[in-house]
């Protein structure tokens, strides 16, 4: 009996031992918490390393503007070939409840009204902490002060993109609670809005260092920053542009604003140029090119710009700020395979439009002039051989301006080796988008080119327009099986420079010919000779045209189309351009008509601002909607 | 010797009584005596002569000894004959009736020989009454099964009041001396009704004895215990392990599908190694386990996990468990789950394994080789077909045709299949037959209360693929051990272990089978080429399944290592009677390992340039250029996971009987941690494929991750059951589970449980005006149970880890943290309230049964975020908190009829069906623009889309009628819900049911007819939307499905419901565009799911080789689609990508040594 007893408290001892060790009181293994996030100033910079990463919105494909569709889709540089429909605007089916690539995570992402006020809520529960984390070496100290600079820099990255895409912003400098009160909080002015950048602005100047590690805020990204909001704010769309709603100051500045919105985005510009945020210059040589330029110095020039977007270890002196992408993990870019030509297992998408390559410049900075050979026919162009050998530059394609090769690759344009399964079907290594007759009059042909969508390789992801993107492509990378380390460049130099020009020349008088200097200045480097003019409306004119090209397909001219308010002029149709060849070197260049690849127009104002999303109209009826929508 | 198990065995259920439920095998051992007796010549018994010596020895030891040395076996019943009475013996070369007379010299035992069989019985004359009865009255007859009319030997009888009995004769004869005409004698056998008659007049009693043999006296495994299925008070529903072992399965899951009602179990893949289904206990109530409402694409959505308790272990998986170690699998469907408390919610499935029984060692094999092809496969266009619909598309569009029409005719004619192949992508892919096999041996015995069970498993099964490359195999093992210490310890040991080895090729099944849709059929799998196959271009990534199904790619290898071991040990408390006390302890460890090697592999080019053409210009010849596809260089990823599973439960039971009450009480201590981490690297730029260890690779771009989770568990559990008569039945349950991921204020939930019975049929009044129905037994119960979802720690901020930004010039990545989710405090369990009521029945002398429950169920505290009321301006990622509210209802039905023909036939027919519907009540959704959005009042995951009513036959109609932008004749209209004249976002409506199907079914259908049994299972479901397309790619970039050729508009085909030739998403009623129900399918489907046809080879052709009993069977499962809504691919697949549910014929055999 003594026995069983003394078995039986051996197993209540083992119970009372196992509810001595509570197994319910422990830790979190995997995660941090709030708590001992802001006990460290590394765990906090690591945080910050979150919310430079959420700058891109909540994915891990692409930050700010390299992403699969591009913002210029929605713009008639480009055409999203596999996504078309979603650029809504282009459409005319935009509305608070069909948003499309303004609520797509992927694509859209970081121009998404919940993620940029998400990414505003992580700096501000940074910004609301930071003083409190203990610091002992004066390393850290300096780290913590650093920190708060580049916080505000971000904060004031995002609402700047929330003020150009939506107008007026909620705004907020500490973090919310779950417990506050949300049934009040309105959307700012416009104004209201672009002061609190501009404070955000001078803080991060004031707190960042004179370096940083290379892809961190600086000064001189903030510099840029103030220069780019107040170009856009010192615009016609922001001015009364849209008469109907110039008192709307959700999306207008008061009248009479714009003088001295001008003059603040000339200064801001001034102040980048003169080096108060670091020294920065144009890669290349920005004196007069000269004349008659021969086809090895105009791959130089295009050469020298296409670098600016193969950027992968020190950045070049043009470089301001930028995004890198790793190789392996982390947040990925893979504009390579993402717009590459279908011939090279890629997915050929954001092509470039016809009436955007009919842009370029000719090489002598004359103007490209399709039915130059055929005055009036606007669609088709042909040459003989013969034709050919007497005037090559009946080739649309050739004798154009350095950028066009830096930016397009067009029917026979020297691209990467193809892939060893390309190889023998296309072994000259030339992009191949046109098709192969024998004879004039056959009605198929022998051979669709590989890069066609008839072609032999992922047909499907074959180009629409006729034409692949190559800027932003990286030369040495295979697309197929790596991803992209080259920086996405957010602000360069060269903007700096238009953005200058621009509010000189808009301000006129004497302002004027310093617009057109520095516009001169950036039309040198890419190997075209200088503007002259003293005509305020086509000084105008010379820098749209300029900003057009020069930052093809970089996104800028989704904000500049708007603010000036040209949408109506320059959203068209896109049609695909079809090119034959035929076996005696005839050759025909035709944008067919016949071939609509996109219906696009702009069907009214209201597309000039992006609604605010049904949902969160839903959940706060206290927010005032973007004029035109309901 | 062998011989002699077996008899022992009969022996063995004379004897005790609790073996109730193999009652049916006795009954056929019995007919086969008789059966024997005939055949057998009658001079065994004076042709064996004996010889042995024992000293001090029993007399049960004297007769095994004789069943030992000879064919004899001896019948009788231990109560009546005193075998333990020691004895000396010493007999040489004698017959068996000198021995016996012998031994038993001087006692009341009588005995009968009959050929080989003995009969012991008291004898009359010696019977202890005889002396003192003066008018001793014989009575005699025969004693028969009430429903074969066979003749029952051995059945006792006893005078009510003595333990003066005898038994009856291998005719089922008996006589016996009563002293009066007032004795009541009572008639008992072994799983038949025990009949008490009294004599009064009559000198001749036949009687005829009803079998109890039916599922009432099956034991049920119930939460923490194990009922008889007349104790039963909530809605359990159960399958004996026998059923299961016969069925080529993918596994036991898969197997039980359509047994039990309210169980909805779908298998959403044919791939070996992947065929865990998707199980639903009466629906659901709760939204995704995660807590997320959001719907993936056109995925089904993940369904709330079921709790699988093996052997009382909670969590353990029943993927790999082998069939055969199944002695019993209950479903608990209401609120008895509650005694499983907070992971009780959604259902509770338990397993209990088989264990040693008392006896010499039995050996079993048994083992099937089955045949496997695909119950169905999705029809897509040929070449012909393809191109035809393509130009329709680009004639359409305006845009430049891809194949001519002399493309198409080459196409099918089939005269050019250098240039115009007409590939069967799917044919290429896949063989006729694969096949599946599996083995178990299981060795089991024991004696004193020291049993041990054996089992020893292997399963394979091979993919349909040509290549062979992917393959199962599952290794497992089972030991238990029952090892009694003293009279009242216990303890026991019990080790189970798995081994399983998938290996898969490079590409998953979606990229070799999903593709095989995609793929068009104008390109080549193999080149046409004389003197070889040589696989042609990929369509991308390297994708040509032919090759890509090999493992020329390299091998992706997982290994799944489990041991699970427990430990008890039980104290029969000696000083209170009905007390025991339990402990127990379990570990169980799973470690993972997955190596994924994988190269390049080689693809065939063309070489156009060089062919070499006939004089119509054709090729006959070409050149190929052998090229390395798929990946840049080798590379290497390997993982390790382990997990840590340890529960230890400490317990009391007391049971004990007062009179008519039967109290039975039980309390428990239950703690649970779960540990997990894993570990994995990666590396490429391997110089070769030879070297394949992790350092072989280059460092340049490696990766290496890893983390850790843990969770833990208390749990104090309570149940006290109660009945009267077995007439009442009261139970009431009670859990208080405490779990780490809630906040220590609301770490505790409180599950409690009611359930009363009421056995109607007991009472005298029903008996007397009710008696067709001879069972009744009404049931309800009450009860809460809970179901902790999501992630440990929500209740803080919680900042996870991972890669981010690049800063510096080196390319290295930051290690990043955040961003946070914001803490909910007061996260807690989401809680079910279950009322059930239901009842079983029988009817006609348990000719006919019928067993319904009614259940509602109301879920809340569901986590959902709250959506409706924080602005995204805040920028707060909402906690989920719990605020869902979600209603479910439905019943189960479930008939059955059991008819014993005579003795060569029984027929059994059962059937069932379930309904449930759930309803969302609340969930504090973002306010809706019109009501018919509002997700409240529909059921979970209902899907928002527009409503297709068919397809425009002309431009007329498209201009009559609201349309989106760009509609032509051909496309698919769109309903106006809104009825504004225009197609917009308002024009969406929420469609049901495209979680799960809410009617669901089941039949079986069991025949013995002598030495035949054959099983037939039907089980289907009703309406379930799924979608049809799996892969919008169709057009440009992807073959058609042959539903949307057939019929399709076309400008002279103008009145049907397949819309015109269209391209990926280019048109607005493509699935990614504008999502509407064109692209779903209703897939209510009724398949015949399981046949089984057993032969019991009879004993006369083995018993000279040793062997007990032996079977044969042929078995099949899936074998066919009896109906199905949707033809385009198999129904209880998730789509027409998916690897596809396999058909399987198998032959086996069960052999006992």
């Amino acid at each position: 009996m003594k026995k069983i007893f003394l078995n039986i408290s051996a197993i209540g001892l083992l119970l009372i031992a196992g509810a001595c060790t509570d197994v319910l009181d422990k830790q979190a293994v995997d995660t941090f918490n709030e708590q001992l996030v802001f006990s460290d100033v590394n765990v906090v910079n690591a945080y910050l390393g979150k919310v430079y990463d959420r700058m891109g919105g909540d994915t891990d494909n692409g930050i700010l503007g390299a992403r699969e569709d591009l913002l210029s889709s929605g713009t008639d540089q480009l055409l999203c070939i596999h996504r078309p429909a979603n650029y809504v605007m282009l459409k005319g089916t935009m509305t608070p409840d069909n948003l499309r690539f303004f609520e797509d995570n992927g694509l859209g992402g970081y121009l998404r009204w919940g993620n940029l006020y998400k990414n505003i809520q992580d700096v501000n529960r940074i910004l609301t902490d930071i003083d409190a984390v203990p610091t002992t070496t004066t390393t850290q100290a300096a780290l913590k002060k650093q920190m708060k600079g580049e916080a505000y820099f971000i904060r004031a990255y995002d609402y700047t993109t929330l003020l150009e895409v939506y107008g007026g912003a909620v705004l907020k400098d500490a973090k919310y609670k779950l417990e506050d009160d949300f049934t009040t909080l309105k959307r700012a002015t416009i104004k209201e809005t672009l002061d609190f950048i501009l404070k955000d602005i001078a803080r991060a100047i004031d707190n960042l260092p004179a370096t940083v590690e290379q892809g961190r805020a600086n000064k001189g990204a903030c510099g840029a920053l103030k220069s780019r909001v107040l170009l856009f704010c010192a615009s016609k769309l922001t001015n009364g542009g849209w008469t109907e709603q110039a008192s709307n100051t959700l999306i207008s500045f008061p009248a009479g604003s714009q003088t001295s919105l001008l003059t603040q985005a000339r200064d801001a510009a001034k102040e980048v140029i003169d080096g108060k945020y670091g020294t920065y210059s144009l890669v290349g040589t920005i004196s007069d090119p000269p004349a008659n330029l021969t086809a090895a110095q105009v791959q130089a020039y295009a050469d020298n710009y296409a670098a600016i977007f193969n950027q992968k270890s020190d950045w070049n002196s043009e470089t301001i700020w930028g995004i890198q992408f790793p190789l392996t993990g982390g947040n990925t870019n893979n504009a390579n395979i993402w717009y590459g030509p279908n011939g090279y297992h890629n997915w050929g998408n954001n092509d470039p439009t016809e009436q955007a390559v009919r842009k370029f410049e000719m090489s002598d900075g004359s103007k490209f002039q399709w039915d130059k050979y055929n005055p009036g026919d606007m669609d088709v162009r042909t040459a003989t051989a013969a034709e050919l050998a007497a005037d090559p530059n009946r080739n649309p394609y050739n004798g154009r301006e350095p950028r066009f090769y830096a930016c397009v690759l067009y029917d026979g344009a020297p691209w990467q080796a193809r892939p060893s399964d390309a190889a023998g079907l296309e072994p000259e290594n030339k992009v191949q988008t046109g098709y192969y007759f024998h004879n004039v009059g056959d009605a198929v042909p022998w051979k669709n080119g590989i890069d066609t969508r008839q072609g032999l390789i992922e047909a499907w992801n074959g180009q629409k327009t006729g034409y692949n993107i190559r800027k932003l492509l990286d030369p040495t990378t295979a697309g197929q099986y790596y991803k992209n380390t080259n920086t996405w460049v957010e602000f360069r130099y060269a903007e700096i420079l238009m953005n200058y020009a621009e509010a000189c020349i808009e301000l006129g008088g004497a302002d004027l010919q310093k617009g057109i200097d520095a516009m001169n200045m950036v039309r040198n480097r890419a190997g075209l000779p200088d503007r002259v003019t003293a005509d305020q409306a086509t000084a105008r004119q010379y820098v749209r045209d300029e900003r057009n090209i020069e930052f093809f397909a970089e996104g800028h001219r989704f904000y500049d189309m708007r603010r000036w308010m040209i949408c109506e002029q320059v959203i068209e149709n896109i049609y695909g351009t079809r090119i034959e060849h035929y076996d005696n070197g005839y050759t025909i260049w035709k944008a067919n008509k016949a071939d609509l690849e996109d219906a696009r127009e702009f069907k009214d104002k209201k597309y000039y601002w992006v609604p605010i999303i049904r949902d969160e109209m839903n959940k706060a009826p206290q927010l005032q909607q973007n004029p035109g929508y309901n | 010797m062998k011989k002699n198990l077996f008899l022992n065995r009969v022996r063995g259920y004379l004897a005790s009584r609790s073996q109730v439920f193999r009652v049916m095998k006795l009954t056929f051992y019995l007919l086969l005596i008789t059966i024997f007796q005939g055949i057998a010549a009658n001079s065994y018994s004076q042709n064996t002569r004996l010889s042995f010596k024992l000293n001090d020895v029993k007399v049960k030891d004297v007769l095994n000894v004789i069943e030992e040395k000879s064919e004899f076996y001896f019948l009788f019943n231990s109560k009546l004959i005193d075998v333990e009475r020691k004895v000396d013996i010493n007999v040489s070369n004698q017959q068996v009736d000198k021995i016996l007379s012998n031994l038993f010299a001087g006692t009341n035992v009588g005995y009968t020989v009959m050929d080989r069989q003995i009969i012991l019985q008291p004898s009359i004359e010696v019977s202890e009454l005889t002396a003192s009865m003066q008018q001793q009255i014989r009575v005699a007859g025969k004693i028969i099964d009430a429903t074969t009319k066979e003749t029952l030997p051995g059945v006792n009888i006893v005078v009510k009041g003595t333990t003066n009995g005898t038994l009856t004769d291998m005719d089922g004869s008996y006589s016996i001396n009563v002293p009066s005409r007032n004795t009541t004698l009572i008639f008992s056998f072994v799983g038949y009704t025990s009949q008490e008659i009294l004599v009064g007049e009559k000198t001749t009693l036949d009687v005829a004895l009803k079998s109890t043999m039916t599922e009432l006296d099956e034991l049920v495994v119930v939460g923490y215990g194990i009922q008889k299925r007349t104790s039963v008070v909530g809605a359990v529903a159960s399958v004996s392990g026998e059923k299961l072992n016969t069925i080529p399965a993918m596994n036991v899951s898969n197997a039980i599908s359509g047994m039990i009602p309210g169980a909805s179990i779908m298998q959403t893949s044919g791939e070996p190694g992947q065929g865990t289904p998707r199980i639903q206990v009466r629906g659901r109530t709760t939204f995704n386990t995660d807590g997320s409402t959001t719907r993936l694409s056109s995925d089904v959505a993940i369904a709330p996990q079921v709790l699988v308790v093996i052997d009382g272990v909670p969590g353990r998986s029943m993927d790999e468990i082998d069939p055969n170690d199944i002695e019993s699998l209950s479903v608990l469907k209401d609120a008895s789950a509650a005694i499983y408390g907070a992971q009780a919610a959604n259902g509770v499935i338990l397993i209990k394994t088989k264990s040693g029984k008392e006896g010499k060692p039995r050996l079993n094999y048994q083992f099937y080789q089955g045949f496997m092809n695909p119950t169905l496969t999705p029809d897509v266009t040929n070449a012909a077909d393809y191109a035809t619909m393509l130009s329709e598309y680009q004639v359409a569009e305006g845009k430049a045709r891809k194949y001519s029409d002399k493309d198409i005719e080459l196409f099918r004619n089939g005269k050019d299949p250098w240039e115009h192949p007409n590939t069967n992508w799917y044919g290429d892919l896949i063989k006729n037959w694969t096949s599946t096999s599996r083995h178990n041996v299981t060795l089991d015995g024991g004696a004193k209360g020291m049993n041990y069970y054996v089992s020893f498993g292997y399963k394979t099964d091979d993919a349909m693929y040509k290549a062979s490359s992917t393959k199962y195999k599952q290794y497992n093992v089972r030991t238990k051990l029952e090892m009694p210490v003293t009279d009242w310890l216990k303890t026991g040991v019990e080790l189970a272990g798995f081994l399983t080895d998938r290996r898969y090729p490079y590409k998953s099944a979606d990229a070799i089978v999903g593709q095989s849709t995609r793929l068009v059929p104008t390109n080549w799998s193999y080149w046409p080429t004389a003197e070889g196959r040589y696989p042609g271009p990929d369509i991308e990534y390297g994708d040509n399944p032919v090759e890509t199904s090999t493992l020329s790619a390299g091998v992706n290898d997982q290994k799944t290592y489990r041991l699970l071991s427990t430990f008890t040990a039980t104290i029969t408390v000696p000083f209170v009677k009905g007390l025991s006390l339990g402990g127990s302890y379990n570990y169980d460890i799973t470690n993972y390992y997955n190596k994924q090697f994988y190269q390049p592999w080689t693809l065939y080019y063309p070489n156009w340039s060089q062919a070499t053409r006939n004089s119509e210009g054709f090729i006959t010849d070409m050149p190929l250029t052998p090229t390395l596809r798929g990946l840049s260089s080798p590379e290497n990823t390997e993982r390790y996971n382990r997990t840590i599973n340890q529960t230890t439960m400490v317990n009391a039971n007391y049971l004990r009987k007062f009179g008519n009450h039967n109290i039975s009480l039980f309390a428990g201590y239950e703690q649970y941690t779960s540990d997990y981490n894993y570990f994995q690297a990666y590396r490429k730029y391997y110089i070769s494929s030879i070297i394949q260890t992790m350092n072989a690779g280059n460092a340049k771009d490696q990766n290496i991750e890893g983390t850790a989770t843990i969770y833990a568990r208390k749990s104090y559990i309570g149940r006290a059951s109660y009945d009267y008569k077995g007439k009442y039945l009261a139970e009431f349950v009670f859990r208080a589970d405490g779990s780490l991921k809630f906040p220590t204020s609301d770490r505790w939930g409180y599950f409690p449980a009611i359930m009363v019975g009421w056995r109607a049929s007991e009472e005298d009044f029903w008996k007397t005006n009710l008696s067709f129905v001879n069972y009744f037994k009404l049931r309800g119960s009450y009860g809460q149970m809970g179901n902790d979802p999501g992630n440990s720690f929500q209740f803080m901020d919680k900042y996870g880890i991972g890669t981010g930004m690049t800063f510096g010039n080196g390319g290295a990545i930051q290690t990043v943290v955040g961003p946070p989710t914001v803490a909910n405090p007061y996260i807690t369990w989401e809680r079910q309230t279950s009322y059930n009521l239901g009842f079983d029945s029988k009817f006609a002398n348990d000719l006919f049964s019928l067993n319904a429950e009614f259940f509602y169920q109301r879920r809340d505290h569901i986590l959902v975020t709250k959506d409706a009321s924080v602005p995204n301006f805040t920028g707060l990622v909402l906690p989920q908190q719990n605020i869902g509210v979600v209603d479910n209802r439905g019943f189960e039905l479930e008939a059955g009829y059991h008819k014993v023909v005579n003795k060569d036939l029984r027929v059994d027919v059962s059937a069932n069906f379930s309904y449930n519907h759930n309803e969302v009540v609340s969930m504090d959704e973002p306010a809706k623009v019109v009501p018919w959005q509002t997700l409240t009042g529909h059921s979970f995951g209902a899907w928002l889309m527009y409503d297709a009513i068919g397809i425009y036959k002309d431009a007329a109609q498209v201009a009559a009628t609201p349309h989106l932008v760009g509609a032509k004749a051909g496309d698919v209209i769109f309903r106006d819900v809104s009825g504004d004249g225009t197609i917009d976002s308002k024009d969406k409506i929420l469609y049901d049911k495209v979680d799960a199907p809410e009617t669901f079914y089941g039949a079986s259908f069991n025949v013995n007819y002598k030495a035949f049994s054959l099983l037939v299972q039907i089980q289907g479901t009703g309406k379930f939307l799924k979608d049809n397309q799996y892969d919008n790619r169709r057009g440009e970039a992807g073959n058609y499905y042959q539903w949307q050729f057939n019929n399709r508009w076309t400008p002279t085909n103008t009145v049907t419901n397949i819309a015109r030739a269209y391209n990926r998403d280019d048109l607005y009623w493509s699935k990614d565009v504008n999502m509407n129900d064109y692209w779903l399918d209703n897939t209510a489907y009724c398949r015949l799911k399981n046949v089984v046809l057993n032969y019991s080879i009879p004993t006369r052709y083995y018993q000279k080789i040793g062997l007990a009993k032996a079977s044969i069977y042929v078995s099949g499962n899936n074998l066919a689609l009896l109906w199905s809504a949707t033809k385009k691919w198999d129904p209880e697949t998730n789509n027409a990508g998916m690897y596809p549910t396999m058909r399987t014929i198998a032959i086996g055999a069960n052999i006992t040594f």
